[in-house]
């Protein structure tokens, strides 16, 4: 070793002590700058994005109310409906995954509908004609609202993905958030029993 | 969980700090004290310098001994920084090229503080702390959207081989560089003959060992990557830019171990391998930033 | 007169065997494969680099490069001859370079030469030295024994007095570079088995509720029964699955749903999920009423020509005798809305039905825009848009030479371990006797430059130094730098 480093045994070595009540110390005045540091360069709403950042409302929420129009132009608000089981739908007719499921959907509301939910399809991102024309050539039957520009909904209900499903009991409790096509309500009997359950 | 990812940057932010003034201690160490003296002539027109004389003394060792605590403070407050983002994202943060550098850096820190302990050499930390210092900046300098944990993307789903693979190449990356730092020590120590610098036959051994420990890293690299494409993508190599880069680098560290042990290259020869190696094991790195391909996830 | 007979020997052999021989040098030296390695090096960053804006950026730069950059990027490296041909010469350079060298790693691990010099105990960088008053023959006897003690093995020659010892561990980790150069090469025979009995379907789409063969001369064939997938929050997708069904000549084998990193894999066949998108359902029948053609055409595979926003999708329908172009909204209307000539609104596909056959029931091509549900006339045909459904991007894979590479990959790990970390560790010495009746014994790793061999001599002294209970002089010629002068000595004997 004395080959190596010559100057290691010519130093003198303070006690332990002392040393490990020094190194704790710098420990320390490391974590508080650092905190300082972070603080000041606002990096204090580091953690809210990504898998935290919660969007829509969770499972067991009460659902938010909010207030847009139908087809025609006439207020709907979702209290409205409260004391009935609700399965809100946002949706939009330039958008292909939407397209896609549309038949489903409208399948699986035929299934569900003597048990008495409402479906409530809200068209975002586009003009209520299109939307309109759209439900009526494939043969909606369950009642269309139009949010052209999200205005009335995005406050309660933003959308990074469209279509976006929520299952909502009758209580207005969120049962199920489905960002993706429930289709298999509509082809699998086990599928739609399972999901009628959360109709409470 | 949020307070956790916010904890979680506040321990790098420690990290960062406690590695600047780590390297800046070792730097210190390693130069040596530098005396400047100034020969003045005296003229009626006032005072000029007429000639000046540098000399290098060798610096006390407990500076050394004080980046060395620094480091390990680097360490532990990097390694918690990984802990509470893997508490908090539920798997081993190596997602996006934030998560990547920061585990990058306890790799690092914790491959160079054994090799330190073992050859009882501190000078390499004159070029490794920097390093690490500089991947430090790089990571400040990252977007801020990459702080956050953000789900994987089905691609990389697979989370036990996902560690696998890119643990071993955090520990290839960080060996390489630690044969680096060896290797420039080696060309600096026997082109100045510094005195107070370990002995060029240590140096090289370093740099040969820490090779001996990343040219099976990388090689278990690229197998396992296979074997993860194979399953993913089925086919175990596709000429992908960064499985070819990484192959390069690969070829690179084969052609340092042929000639070194088939035909005694030792010394320069060795170390400007290892010099350029590196640069090639940096280019693999960053080499997200440069093509697209399968490995374009979580780059940039 | 030895070198006479040796240039006469060589003169009067055929010229074959001149050729051979020195063919056999040529991929013997290892300047050459280091070479080869290097040149390989380069070619593996020129084709590394083509998948970058590297060489765009040098060419803008320096603009009198771009016709090298333009060739540069136009070279598919890894496929071509040039390169194949290197991996060739690299592949039997190793097998020759490897055979080469099996008599010396074997004869230093069974007989390796004991007897060594004064001299280079004299110049070892490092050294032991142990005096006792035993003989020489017992004080052999007792430093083999006590070397073996540290998992070494020791031999002894007597020659002229003296003692030669010899002594090493971890010999046969020299036999690690053969799996390692083993496994090299087959990871490349795996890949020309993969490649000349395997096949890979890059982008097998099948919509859902579609069959389609698998082809490849196998009687398979595959349905999808249903695909889905899942977003976060943040609309970014989560996972997505098919479920399918396999079946051979119509009859179902087997189901099982597959999602990215979880293939399936039928006999030597495997499933892999590789992506999904947008599909149309088109229905084609006769004036008869008979369905002629109902299948999901997957969009997105072609693009409309007028509007690369526009999936299409380009299918040859034998059984009514026509081609069909079909070609959807516009994915994202508000940009670029000059590109959008046909105007579709959702809900509606754009059709181009060109005739196909000398039979075909219709004369000449015809451009309608189809409304969902509703049949349009075409010549004696109805064409109807039926609805839009998703379809799934499969690969399918034939990789005969995994198994290969799973073993080569074994072999090339166990050999790299086995060099590294079992490195055969190699000590000459020499007993003389001294002139008091007594004996003494030099002791030096074969370790020059090597500051780890150098560290395991001092921990075999030191084990030594215990177990035969006598001091060890240990002499540390420490080496300057390179080109320096001479070596600076100092003796330390240890306590």
């Amino acid at each position: 070793m004395s080959a190596i480093d010559p100057t290691h045994a010519s130093t003198t070595t303070p006690g332990r002590l002392p040393r490990v009540a020094a190194g704790l110390a710098i420990a320390v005045a490391l974590a508080a700058v650092a905190w300082i540091v972070s603080e000041r360069a606002g990096l204090g709403s580091i953690g809210q994005g990504g898998i935290n950042q919660h969007l829509l409302p969770k499972v067991g929420d009460v659902a938010p109310d909010f207030k847009t129009a139908d087809l025609f132009g006439n207020p709907v608000r979702l209290s409205q409906v409260r004391g009935q089981p609700v399965w809100l739908m946002f949706w939009g007719s330039w958008c292909p995954p939407c397209r896609v499921e549309f038949p489903e959907v409208q399948r699986a509301y035929e299934r569900l509908e003597p048990d008495g939910p409402r479906l409530l399809g809200v068209s975002v991102r586009e003009s209520p004609l299109d939307a309109a024309s759209y439900a009526a050539q494939n043969g909606a039957t369950w009642l269309v609202l139009s949010d052209p520009t999200e205005a009335d909904t995005d406050t309660a209900y933003p959308l990074y993905n469209v279509p976006t499903h929520l299952f909502i009991d009758a209580d207005g409790i969120v049962r199920s958030v489905d960002v993706d096509s429930p289709r298999n309500l509509a082809r699998s009997p086990s599928a739609s029993r399972r999901k009628l359950k959360t109709f409470g | 969980m949020d307070a956790l990812v916010r904890f979680s940057f506040y321990c790098f932010t420690a990290a960062s700090i406690a590695m600047v003034t780590s390297a800046i201690c070792y730097i210190a160490y390693a130069v040596g004290r530098v005396q400047v003296r100034q020969a003045r002539l005296q003229t009626s027109a006032g005072t000029a310098f007429v000639g000046h004389d540098t000399r290098f003394t060798p610096q006390s060792v407990a500076v050394a001994r004080f980046g060395t605590m620094l480091a390990w403070f680097a360490l532990a407050f990097q390694a918690l920084s990984v802990l509470l983002r893997t508490i908090a994202a539920g798997r081993v943060p190596l997602a996006n090229m934030y998560e990547f550098s920061s585990t990058f850096l306890v790799v690092l820190l914790v491959m160079y503080l054994v090799f330190e302990r073992t050859y009882g050499v501190r000078q390499l930390g004159a070029i490794v702390l920097p390093l690490a210092a500089g991947m430090a900046a790089y990571i400040w300098l990252l977007p801020a959207a990459m702080r956050e944990i953000d789900p994987l993307i089905p691609a990389l789903q697979s989370i036990t081989i996902m560690t696998i693979h890119v643990g071993l190449a955090l520990l290839a990356y960080s060996t390489f560089a630690v044969a680096f730092a060896a290797a420039a020590l080696f060309l600096v120590a026997t082109h100045w003959r510094v005195a107070w610098l370990p002995s060029p036959d240590l140096l090289d051994d370093f740099g040969f060992r820490a090779v001996t420990i990343g040219f099976p890293a990388l090689s278990l690299v690229l197998i396992v990557g296979s074997i993860w494409a194979h399953q993913a993508w089925g086919a175990y190599w596709s000429w992908d830019p960064k499985e070819t880069a990484a192959l390069f680098t690969w070829l690179i560290y084969a052609v340092y171990l042929h000639t070194r042990t088939l035909r005694g290259w030792r010394g320069n020869r060795g170390a400007w391998i290892l010099v350029f190696g590196f640069a090639a094991a940096i280019f693999t790195y960053y080499g997200n930033y440069f093509f697209g391909g399968l490995h374009a996830y979580g780059g940039v | 007169m030895a070198q006479a007979t040796a240039g006469q020997r060589i003169a009067s052999r055929n010229p074959l065997e001149i050729v051979i021989d020195r063919t056999w040098r040529f991929f013997c030296s290892v300047r050459v494969a280091m070479a080869e390695i290097a040149l390989l090096a380069v070619l593996v960053l020129i084709g590394t680099l083509r998948g970058s804006s590297v060489p765009d950026s040098i060419a803008v730069l320096l603009p009198f490069t771009r016709p090298v950059v333009d060739a540069w990027y136009a070279w598919d490296v890894f496929h071509s001859l040039p390169f194949m041909g290197l991996l060739t010469v690299i592949s039997v350079a190793i097998a020759i370079c490897t055979i080469n060298r099996v008599p010396g790693i074997w004869a230093s691990i069974a007989h390796p030469t004991i007897a060594t010099t004064h001299g280079f105990l004299r110049n070892a960088e490092r050294s032991g030295e142990i005096t006792s008053p035993l003989s020489p023959a017992a004080l052999a006897t007792q430093s083999r024994a006590a070397i073996a003690k540290s998992g070494y093995r020791a031999l002894a020659d007597e020659r002229q007095r003296e003692i030669h010892l010899y002594a090493d561990r971890f010999r046969y980790a020299r036999l690690g570079t053969f799996p390692f150069h083993l496994a090299l090469i087959l990871i490349l025979v795996g890949g020309i088995v993969s490649a000349r009995w395997g096949f890979r379907e890059m982008e097998f789409m099948l919509a859902e509720g579609s069959q389609r063969a698998v082809g490849y001369g196998t009687d398979l064939s595959v349905r999808l029964n249903d695909f889905s997938e899942t977003y976060t929050e943040q609309g970014i997708a989560a996972d997505y699955h098919s479920d399918f069904t396999l079946l051979r000549d119509g009859e179902p084998l087997e189901s099982a749903i597959i999602s990215p990193n979880h293939p399936f894999t039928h006999g030597d066949m495997t499933f892999y999920q590789s992506g999904f998108g947008q599909a149309v359902v088109m229905q084609i029948t006769d004036v008869a009423g008979n369905v002629r053609f109902e299948d999901a055409l997957p969009l997105g595979q072609f693009r409309s020509a007028d509007n690369p926003e526009a999936p299409a999708a380009v299918i040859d329908v034998p059984t009514a005798g026509v081609s069909m172009t079909v070609i959807a909204p516009d994915e994202n209307p508000r940009s670029q809305p000059e590109l959008d000539q046909l105007n579709l609104r959702s809900g509606q596909m754009y059709l181009l039905l060109r005739p196909l056959g000398p039979s075909s029931p219709i004369a000449e091509p015809l451009a309608i825009t189809l409304n969902q549900g509703t049949p349009v006339p075409a010549g004696d045909l109805s064409i109807t848009f039926l609805r839009e459904t998703r379809f799934s991007a499969l690969q399918i894979a034939r990789n005969p030479g995994i198994s290969i590479f799973y073993a080569a990959s074994f072999l090339l790990v166990a050999g790299l371990a086995v060099t590294f970390y079992f490195p055969h560790r190699r000590i000459r010495g020499i007993v003389s006797p001294t002139p008091g009746g007594g004996s003494k014994l030099v002791l030096a790793p074969m370790a020059r430059r090597d500051w780890s061999g150098q560290q395991a001599f001092d921990r075999l002294l030191n084990n030594l130094e215990t177990s035969l209970g006598a001091p060890i002089a240990r002499i540390d010629r420490v080496t300057e730098p390179p080109a320096g002068a001479a070596g600076r000595q100092h003796v330390a004997t240890s306590p």
